[in-house]
């Protein structure tokens, strides 16, 4: 296959690209079929849940009929996966709704709370992060330090307990529950974030210290440029890479933590839709959230590979 | 947003008085009448609308709005706000006409007659009559056990519509506690049962005082006021906003802070906190939730009546009322809560360590023995069984605390025969609004898991027998014999470990009016609910 | 001692001692080895007696720390519960390395499509939400102190797995590891004396760090109620059941949670000035 207008180079990435793809579609139904078979490996039984400790044998026997579990697990993940790929995530054990309807409304308070959580975790984390560079030895640094790391060994429920008792509650500044209106997001971000921001205030001290022992700062310096340029133009620009990275593997932590600050907060998020889900064993809830995961996860490995490409050259698709 | 006006308001009410009082005698207050229509032109119409809306903060989701098929209370408990039954309970449990004018109890206690209300419509405007009763029955009974209702109709021979108003049940057997299963059967819109019934479970359509709005799962359910409800005037509120919040600190905080106007349940351990707050006020009433432990009877030593009996006497029911239930529930002294109409009261097991050690030598037990506990994984479960095992200890019973969720926990209880169990004790407990549901499932020996929920195994043909009698006979004096016959059994055969039945607390502002808990105890009344 | 200052030990005690609060931390961590050791011999009470008649007490002469909800004193609660918490996390961080170290090196030195097949999985489970993953875990094993225990360690596997994979790649290419295998070692001896040392002062700081956040882990389990059983003394289960009593009776929380605090601080510290100290980039 061979595209003639195309420049060799983007043809070479384009059938990459399409291999990267067609190879994927193997992989999601070997994924899709691991996941489908694990989380019914989990003990409990979820027409049982349904039904109540109330509800007689032959009433869980009803439900069990109704929802199709009593079929052959096979023949279950056959009628899944049909209904999945004409865009049907199913409905809800638990709740009889659409899985799509329940997950819909999730997205965006998780999301918009990581967000917020991760920009106000590296404002302050490179702060922090920069002045104990700085002080290195001295005590800012040390105070820095430990601001920093008293935030990430502090349990989460707690610190959210307090900040609604003392922000909400004795001195109502802040609401208790709710995403309405950008100030609502100041308590649970500051509850998701603190454990980034130590993270962040470490890694840019420490890239930091490494950056500034360079040559070049030196040279910059005999150039006669101001400390501040010095810090602002060379350090933090060089430093940006490692901490960037960074950025980038924590958000997968964000979404762990907002299981916990969800609940504090009273908000629904993903993160509490799965842990309800687990606990309920609703199936079909689970498996669309974790689906949907790997799909992403996979889509942004494929993504960064081929980003990769664009900004290295040297990097050869065979 | 809400919060902004709540301080401006006040400061631009006092600006306006400070104006006014140079010029004209202030106009007359707006008054609250809750009759007044939403749209009526009012003196200060933004602050009045504001404050028309209530907030009220459960302590879960809420799984569906199916009024046919929801299990849980919550889930109960906000459906009864937009679908109505047949009957209801007045204030002592006993049974009135609701969506029925009238109803008729035939002689042999097979046949149910009842005269329809009418000029009454579901939300989407179907008319209410004898049609929309039989589709309701209908879609419950096609579903072959499949929707929670279908215990309702499990007697159920046939209907017989006489005429739009008025329709029969006819039942195949007697079965005495029909009329207040009939109190859990909300009706749904039949248009909506024939075209489109998996909305149900998203989308209620009743006859109820609220009309249903939206529900944005795991965060909101709203609902407004029906402005063509009999009672609408009784209602005193533009609309009210379910939250749900898990996290019981939070609820509170909500209540302190004025975002929520109604927090349910309150719990009990945090009355302390807003005791003092004269914006806050608190209402408790008796609950049918029973809690207690159940033994396994197949297991050594706990199938020995004096082993039993010793445990009842070595739990100080009054120190766990006070420690694990915050003082707010009374001592259980039958295997159902004194509020139920055929309760029978029992002489309570003194609380008396030296008895109960006497009884458990006697036993061949003198040192004690271990034994396992199981309990969900609330922070109130966990207490209980904490509490337990302190308690046992004091007479060499070693208990040790096994905390499970629910999933697992279910299929440990459940998914066993009496041979492969591996329960011993469990803590939990158990609502019922009739006698049937109280004693039956839990105590009748053919309900053993994995059939019902007798998690003792216990084997007792006389108590099967007299609750069999009480179900079938059709006057009080005679199922209140048979019922406590059964209650007198189950509590000499020390069956449970019998600790309290809970009182349900709600916590709410003052400026509401008119909410009150439903005489069960189980779920909120708003019927009257409105605004100062 | 001119020539001890001199050997690399002695050169990492004099950075590690400049770092005033990791000598701190590293003072306060023995302490609480102590308390774990001798908790029972110093508490002023049985931690598990009960007194309905004295519940949720504040602080006073008799209990410093005041009652919990059953009338228990919480000073011998908090210092009996050392023992339980570190060993919780002690044996689920060590868990962690042992596996982790042994899954890097092995996939690093095999390299190939075993080593692209772990390290997707590693990668998967590094984006997956850990506490989500310690809750399926609980799920499938069910309730107990050991599942939370391999549910803490199983989300630690894998940053051990990489830094010694990594070390092991980087290893691999170096000189003395190519000179070894020309004159014929064995590849037992090759990672266990050239490259294991190599990747050591890493795993030291990671693992350090580790514990504070495998007692922060098993906190947020007690939070969903699966955590240790409630009558064992763990400073996450009397925080998690103290803070229903968080308006009533404060010192509840305020004391199983400042334990907490400071361990996970102190552990923190530890690590970071271990850091700076084995890092030859520091001077």
């Amino acid at each position: 296959m061979r595209f003639a207008s195309i420049p060799h180079r983007v043809n070479i990435m384009l059938r990459y690209f399409i291999k990267r793809v067609l190879q994927m579609i193997p992989l999601l139904i070997v994924v899709s079929f691991v996941i489908f078979m694990f989380i019914r490996m989990i003990p409990g039984d979820p027409a049982r849940l349904i039904a109540g400790f109330d509800a007689t044998y032959e009433e869980v026997e009803a439900i069990r009929r109704m929802h199709g579990l009593d079929d052959p697990l096979i023949v279950q993940y056959a009628r899944y996966m049909t209904n999945l790929l004409s865009g049907d995530m199913g409905t809800s054990l638990r709740t009889g709704r659409p899985v799509a309807e329940m997950l819909l409304p999730r997205y965006a308070p998780t999301m918009t709370l990581a967000f917020t959580s991760m920009l106000w975790a590296l404002a302050f984390g490179l702060i922090i992060g920069i002045f104990s560079a700085i002080f290195r030895g001295k005590w800012p640094d040390y105070m820095g330090m430990l601001l920093a790391v008293t935030g990430i060994s502090i349990p989460a429920f707690w610190m959210g307990l307090m900040l609604i008792q003392n922000f909400a509650v004795v001195i109502p500044i802040f609401s208790v529950i709710g995403l309405q209106n950008p100030r609502d997001y100041v308590l649970p971000s500051i509850t998701l974030g603190a454990g980034i921001m130590a993270m962040l205030a470490r890694t840019s001290r420490s890239e930091m210290v490494d950056v500034m022992s360079h040559d070049y700062i030196r040279t910059a310096r005999a150039k006669g440029l101001s400390e501040f340029e010095v810090i602002t133009r060379h350090g933090l620009r060089n430093s940006m890479v490692q901490i960037m990275t960074i950025v980038g593997l924590q958000f997968g932590f964000l979404l762990g933590g907002s299981v916990i600050v969800e609940r504090v907060f009273g908000i629904a998020g993903l993160g509490g839709l799965l842990v309800d889900s687990i606990f309920f064993r609703d199936y079909t809830v689970i498996q669309a959230q974790l689906i949907i995961f790997s799909t992403l996860f996979i889509f942004v490995n494929l993504a960064v590979d081929i980003a990769y490409g664009f900004l290295n050259p040297k990097i050869r698709y065979n | 947003m809400k919060r902004f006006a709540k301080i401006v308001a006040p400061l631009m009410v006092g600006l306006f008085v400070l104006g006014a009082c140079a010029a004209q005698p202030p106009a007359p207050a707006a008054t609250t009448d809750p009759a007044a229509p939403a749209e009526a032109p009012a003196v200060s119409d933004a602050d009045d609308n504001e404050n028309r809306d209530i907030v009220i903060a459960l302590n879960n989701n809420i799984i569906t709005l199916d009024a046919h098929d929801a299990r849980d209370a919550l889930s109960n408990n906000v459906i009864a706000a937009m679908a109505e039954s047949l009957v209801d309970f007045d204030h002592n449990m006993g049974i009135i006409p609701s969506l029925a004018e009238s109803f008729e109890v035939s002689e042999n206690a097979l046949s149910y007659t009842f005269n329809l209300n009418r000029g009454i419509s579901f939300h989407d405007g179907t008319p209410f009559n004898a049609e929309a009763v039989r589709v309701n029955v209908q879609r419950i009974i096609d579903s072959e056990g499949g929707l929670r209702q279908a215990r309702t109709f499990e007697q159920l021979d046939s209907m017989e519509i006489v005429d739009d108003y008025t329709i029969i049940f006819h039942l195949s057997d007697p079965f005495m506690p029909f009329l207040e299963r009939l109190q859990a059967f909300r009706l749904l819109s039949p248009e909506v049962i024939l075209n489109d019934v998996g909305s149900l479970a998203r989308h209620p359509v009743g006859t109820g005082q609220f009309i249903f709005e939206e529900w944005v799962d795991g965060d909101r359910m709203v609902m407004t006021r029906n402005p063509e409800h009999r009672n609408s005037h009784l209602i005193g509120v533009d609309s009210v906003t379910y939250r749900f919040v898990m996290e019981n600190g939070t609820r509170v905080a909500m209540l302190q802070t004025g975002e929520a106007d109604l927090i349910y349940p309150m719990p009990p351990e945090m009355i302390p906190m807003v005791q003092a707050d004269p914006s806050i006020e608190i209402e408790v009433r008796s609950s049918t939730v029973v809690r207690y432990v159940t033994m396994n009877q197949n297991v050594e030593p706990l199938n020995d009546v004096r082993v039993r009996r010793a445990m009842n006497h070595a739990i100080d029911v009054d120190a766990y009322i006070n420690v694990v239930r915050g003082g707010y529930a009374v001592p259980l002294n039958s295997a159902m809560s004194p509020i139920l109409p055929f309760y029978y009261e029992n002489e309570p097991f003194e609380f008396n360590l030296d008895l109960a050690r006497q009884l458990l030598a006697e036993a061949g037990y003198p040192d004690g023995f271990s034994v396992t506990i199981w309990a969900s994984t609330s922070s109130s479960d966990i207490r209980g069984m904490e509490f337990i095992a302190q308690q046992l200890g004091q007479v060499g019973i070693e208990v040790e605390v096994m905390p499970m969720e629910e999933g697992t926990l279910s299929a440990a209880v459940y998914q066993t025969t009496p041979e492969t169990t591996e329960l011993q004790m469990w803590y939990v407990s158990w609502s019922a609004f009739d006698p049937d549901n109280a004693l039956r499932s839990t105590f009748v020996s053919y309900m053993h898991p994995p059939t019902g929920a007798n998690t003792n195994y216990y084997v007792n043909l006389a108590v099967d027998e007299a609750i069999r009698n009480g179900n079938r006979a059709a006057d009080f004096d005679t199922r209140f014999e048979y019922y406590a016959q059964a209650q007198r059994m189950i509590w000499d055969d020390a069956v449970w470990l019998f600790l309290g039945a809970d009182e349900t607390v709600m916590a709410m502002n003052t400026r509401l009016t008119g909410a009150r808990l439903q005489p069960t105890g189980a779920w909120l009344d708003l019927r009257e609910v409105g605004v100062r | 001692m001119e020539n001890f200052k001199n050997t690399p030990f002695g050169e990492f005690l004099k950075k590690f001692l400049r770092r005033k609060t990791a000598v701190v931390a590293l003072a306060f961590i023995l302490a609480m080895f102590f308390v774990a050791i001798f908790g029972m011999q110093i508490a002023p009470y049985d931690p598990r007696e009960f007194d309905y008649g004295n519940i949720l007490q504040s602080p006073n002469a008799d209990n410093i720390f005041g009652t919990d909800e059953f009338g228990r004193d919480i000073f011998s609660r908090v210092l009996v519960g050392t023992r339980l918490t570190l060993s919780v996390s002690l044996t689920a961080v060590t868990f962690a390395m042992v596996f982790g170290t042994i899954l890097g090196l092995v996939s690093g030195y095999l390299g190939g499509i075993f080593d692209n097949i772990f390290m997707r999985i590693c990668d998967v489970m590094f984006a997956f939400p850990d506490i989500i993953l310690a809750i399926a875990i609980v799920a499938v094993l069910g309730p107990g102190l050991q599942n939370v225990i391999i549910a803490v360690a199983v989300f630690g596997v894998p940053t051990f797995a990489r830094i010694m994979r990594g070390a092991m790649l980087s290893l691999k290419q170096s000189l003395y590891v190519e000179a070894a295998r020309s004159i014929g070692v064995s590849s037992f001896r090759i990672i266990f004396v050239h490259i294991f040392p190599g990747a050591f002062s890493t795993m030291i700081v990671n693992y350090t760090m580790r514990i504070g956040t495998a007692v922060l882990a098993a906190a947020s389990l007690s939070f969903l109620g699966l955590g240790a059983s409630p009558t064992e003394e763990e400073w996450g289960a009397m925080l998690s059941i103290g803070r229903n009593y968080l308006g009533v009776a404060p010192h509840a929380v305020l004391f199983p949670g400042l334990a907490i605090l400071l361990t996970v601080l102190a552990f923190n510290l530890l690590g970071d000035g271990l850091r700076d100290a084995l890092d030859p980039k520091y001077k």
